[in-house]
């Protein structure tokens, strides 16, 4: 089914920043980390996330080790480097009062 | 690392994306990123067709992901002044610009410092008073034990205190800046 695109256009706008706050407690694999942005409904595919951890391991924000899983052959982990700390700490900065300008302009006019 | 997929329908699946990623930023990073995504979800029932379908479903068709690697949004860039490119030439001209240009070399070099949110406000003062007081002491030395010329202390004051501070500073920088910056 076709996404909505304000959806796919408001998706696009935070997805990079969402793959850094899921990282930002501790490393992930890609399974697990397309599992839980596909169930918050922030990724359409989980094929997606990989041109997006392409981009943002280029840009040095987020690294990765590979570790031995005790269920096959081992997995890559992503991690964040210091630069998408920071990245992603100034994104919650911006965004929480940006998000609560936008609910008060729609409480006011619903 | 080398992992491999073995299954006809997860090979097909990773040439038929590799070859929609001709020329596409990443090409190989994605295709090892989903290469190992593959083998992850299949874990122990690798040779199962149905399970093989149902994680290369899940994936989405290789066109889609190869559009998105190609009409993404550029990746997140940090401000030159938060990067670590930056840092380094604050402290080149804090140091070397300082001889090359002396004193304008010296105050741009300052300006960057206290434009970037790299350091906090605690590194930036260190750096900036470090050579003007080594400087300042350098020439009470110089003057107590004439005939040891002014110039000599001067420039070793100086050049004593700002290689120090850039020491100091790319010790203390960290790159996307500080968030509270005190």
């Amino acid at each position: 089914m076709q996404a909505d695109p304000v959806l796919t256009n408001l998706r696009k706008g935070v997805l990079e920043h969402c793959v850094l706050a899921v990282l930002r407690d501790d490393e992930v694999y890609g399974v697990d980390l397309a599992h839980r942005l596909v169930e918050a409904g922030l990724l359409a595919s989980e094929g997606s996330l990989y041109p997006l951890l392409a981009r943002l391991r280029s840009a040095d924000m987020v690294s990765t080790r590979w570790q031995e899983s005790p269920s096959g052959p081992p997995r890559r982990y992503y991690r964040l480097t210091p630069a998408g700390l920071s990245a992603v700490d100034r994104f919650i900065d911006i965004w929480r009062p940006f998000s609560r300008a936008v609910d008060t302009i729609f409480e006011r006019t619903s | 690392m080398t992992v491999t997929a073995q299954d006809p329908a997860v090979r097909s699946y990773l040439k038929t994306l590799h070859t929609l990623l001709e020329g596409a930023p990443d090409q190989e990073l994605v295709v090892d990123g989903v290469r190992q995504h593959i083998i992850d979800a299949l874990g122990p029932e690798a040779s199962d067709p149905a399970r093989v379908r149902d994680v290369l479903h899940e994936l989405g068709d290789p066109a889609a992901i190869a559009a998105d690697a190609r009409t993404s949004t550029n990746p997140i860039q940090l401000p030159f002044l938060q990067r670590r490119s930056g840092a380094i030439l604050t402290v080149l001209l804090l140091t070397v610009g300082a001889f090359i240009v002396p004193v304008a070399g010296w105050i741009v070099g300052l300006g960057l410092l206290w434009f970037s949110t790299g350091w906090t406000l605690v590194d930036k003062l260190t750096a900036t008073l470090a050579p003007i007081v080594l400087t300042v002491l350098s020439l009470g030395l110089a003057y107590l034990f004439t005939p040891f010329p002014a110039h000599l202390g001067l420039l070793g004051g100086f050049a004593l205190g700002s290689i120090g501070a850039a020491v100091f500073l790319l010790a203390r920088f960290r790159e996307g800046g500080r968030a509270h910056v005190a």
